[in-house]
């Protein structure tokens, strides 16, 4: 702990007196810039668009408001606060930013910061997003949970497909929704070093949740690794390569157990990007096992996937589609192997056209497709108009 | 509100027609507080450095204009770059019919694209070497963007006669060969009509007109 406060203290001693320095001979700046975004769709009995903050991510009206104070070009405080459902405003990013070299594309964050892994979370969120669900790893619930866990297999696989309601007996008993394979909407906070440019760009960042469970504050000690190579082999072709490792079961539930257990979630990931004319395409895989103390079957591993298009058809309309889906590894159940959530598929397809430079609506068609009982199946269209400044 | 005479089909000006062409030179000074580069906060990832857009620049030109102005003129070329992710220039004042290039000078892509009523296109995204362009044939202001950053942003003035000139080093400008005669002249700065002057133009004179362009 003593270490940690010195840490921090270190940098930011190091960030306030580059600011003190740097100010004296730059004039500061003030940026800021958001969304209003208003969704419309039908209500979705099966949960398939649901997030970890209990909303349906079709049925929302969220404000996101960006704040940059450079106060030289060496130091800046950045924020992003975002109220969904004029819920009260949350930040859920806040950091010091500090680039030491004038010349050199080097970044130290400080803070509750980007993710480094994968690609689509550092995208603007609906600006960049060409319809309007999320992929599916980047947003559908597991039956995991990092505060609570199941005694067993079978408490497990009871919730298999419904992973947005789930209560097990170890840690918090409450029901809440379960982890994504990676959080859309916290980011998690430590510090990340990002370095390189075109056509070579790492990032490495140390943080105190994982990519499923960003936290602010530290529930086990844990602390998580995650880094991401990025690669441009030619113009206008991006690929990247993601790894991170970290604990994420609270103490809360190791407390309740006994012996040396693992609690770590492992993600890799690849994307890439390839972009032209009027063409962007991207696709994304992810990696990711988690051990859960209680049980005895070893880690349980999913594989996240989506590949997107978008084709602009004339100046403000645009054409998207997208396929995501997450699969599951199998399990030993007492009626033979079944994977341990089930597998899940999003198709969506739609239109967005630019009404002014900072007006785009979308309009678009999902259907969800789920290996379980209850509701697999579900079309469902939703509507956005979207405000950016 | 004179400014869209100069938009609009040939409207000529009762002006003295004889005698050598002329001149209208001055200065613009534009007092307009400095207003930084409009950028959204790169919150997600690093911005790169960027050149400073010369929101100063102006334009002015004949608000009517002489008899002639509208003859057949060869057809006229010209460029507004993409440098250091900034337009330059700024402003481009151009004539109905004249073709812009839009090369990317950028080691990354630049998707430049425009919804003004008076020219809507999207040129897509296309990287470091190449070049797009497009041919104006209405007269109007168009107000050109890139997609990808959205701080980047121009202006292209596209005027029905050829009286015209944008501001150089210090607000300095010169509108060559003027016909003789008396004319509203137009100062235009960062999007809007800041002034107008009348002025006479003797034959093979010079006429001195100078601007202040104030909030």
């Amino acid at each position: 702990m003593v270490r940690r406060i010195a840490f921090a203290g270190i940098v930011l001693g190091v960030a306030a007196s580059v600011s003190s320095q740097e100010a004296k001979r730059e004039e500061s700046l003030f940026l800021y810039g958001g969304e209003v975004v208003g969704n419309i769709a039908p209500v979705d009995p099966g949960y398939f668009n649901h997030t970890d903050y209990g909303d349906d991510s079709l049925r929302l009206f969220r404000v996101n408001v960006a704040l940059e104070l450079r106060a030289s070009e060496k130091f800046s405080l950045l924020t992003e606060i975002r109220s969904d459902n004029l819920d009260a405003p949350r930040p859920y990013a806040l950091y010091a930013r500090i680039r030491p070299f004038r010349k050199r594309a080097f970044a130290l964050q400080v803070g509750r910061v980007p993710p480094v892994f994968g690609a689509f979370l550092r995208r603007r969120y609906e600006f960049d997003n060409p319809l309007i669900g999320y992929p599916l790893p980047y947003q559908y619930p597991t039956v995991l949970r990092a505060d609570s866990a199941p005694a067993n297999l079978d408490q497990l696989l009871y919730y298999r497909g419904y992973g947005a309601r789930v209560r097990y007996p170890i840690g918090d008993p409450s029901a809440d929704t379960g982890l994504a394979q990676m959080n859309p909407l916290r980011w998690d906070t430590g510090f990340s070093l990002n370095l390189g440019s075109d056509p070579l760009v790492f990032a490495v960042a140390f943080t105190q949740g994982t990519i499923s469970s960003p936290r602010v504050d530290d529930d086990n000690s844990g602390k998580q690794i995650a880094a991401r190579l990025g690669f441009r082999p030619a113009f206008g072709w991006d690929v990247g390569v993601s790894a991170s490792r970290g604990d994420y079961v609270s103490d809360e539930v190791m407390s309740l157990l006994e012996g040396d257990r693992s609690s770590e979630q492992t993600a890799v990931g690849f994307d890439t990007e390839l972009a032209r004319g009027a063409w962007i395409l991207r696709g994304e895989a992810i990696w990711c096992s988690w051990d859960v103390p209680t049980l005895a079957t070893g880690p349980l591993g999913a594989l996240g996937f989506l590949a997107e298009g978008r084709y602009k058809v004339v100046p403000g309309l645009y054409v998207a589609g997208r396929v995501s889906g997450s699969r599951f590894e199998s399990v030993a159940a007492y009626e033979g192997p079944v994977t341990w959530d089930a597998p899940v598929t999003r198709f969506e397809g739609g239109v967005g056209y630019t009404f002014h430079r900072n007006v785009l609506g979308k309009l678009s068609l999902q259907y969800n497709t789920r290996d379980s009982g209850g509701v697999a199946t579900r079309w469902i269209p939703a509507l956005q108009i979207l405000i950016w400044f | 509100m004179l400014w869209p005479l100069a938009f609009a089909l040939p409207l000529v000006t009762a002006v003295l027609q004889e005698g050598a062409p002329g001149a209208i030179a001055g200065r613009v000074e534009v007092r307009l507080p400095a207003s930084p580069p409009r950028s959204r906060p790169a919150v997600r990832e690093m911005e790169r450095r960027r050149g400073a857009p010369d929101r100063r620049q102006s334009v002015v030109y004949l608000a009517s204009a002489p008899q002639g102005a509208f003859e057949e003129r060869p057809r006229a070329q010209a460029v507004l770059d993409q440098r250091q992710e900034t337009f330059v220039p700024y402003v481009l004042p151009i004539t109905v019919g004249t073709t812009v290039s839009f090369p990317n000078s950028d080691p990354f892509y630049h998707n430049v694209f425009s919804l003004s009523k008076t020219a809507r296109f999207d040129l897509g995204r296309y990287p470091m070497g190449r070049s797009k362009s497009v041919r104006f044939d209405r007269p109007g202001i168009v107000r050109v963007f890139c997609e990808i950053h959205s701080h980047m942003s121009a202006f292209i003035v596209v005027l029905s006669h050829p009286y015209f000139a944008a501001t150089g080093a210090g607000g300095r400008y010169r509108i060559e060969s003027v016909p003789p005669g008396e004319y509203d002249v137009v100062v235009w700065t960062d999007g809007e009509e800041r002034g107008t002057k009348r002025v006479r133009v003797a034959p093979g004179a010079t006429a001195a007109l100078d601007f202040v362009v104030e909030p």
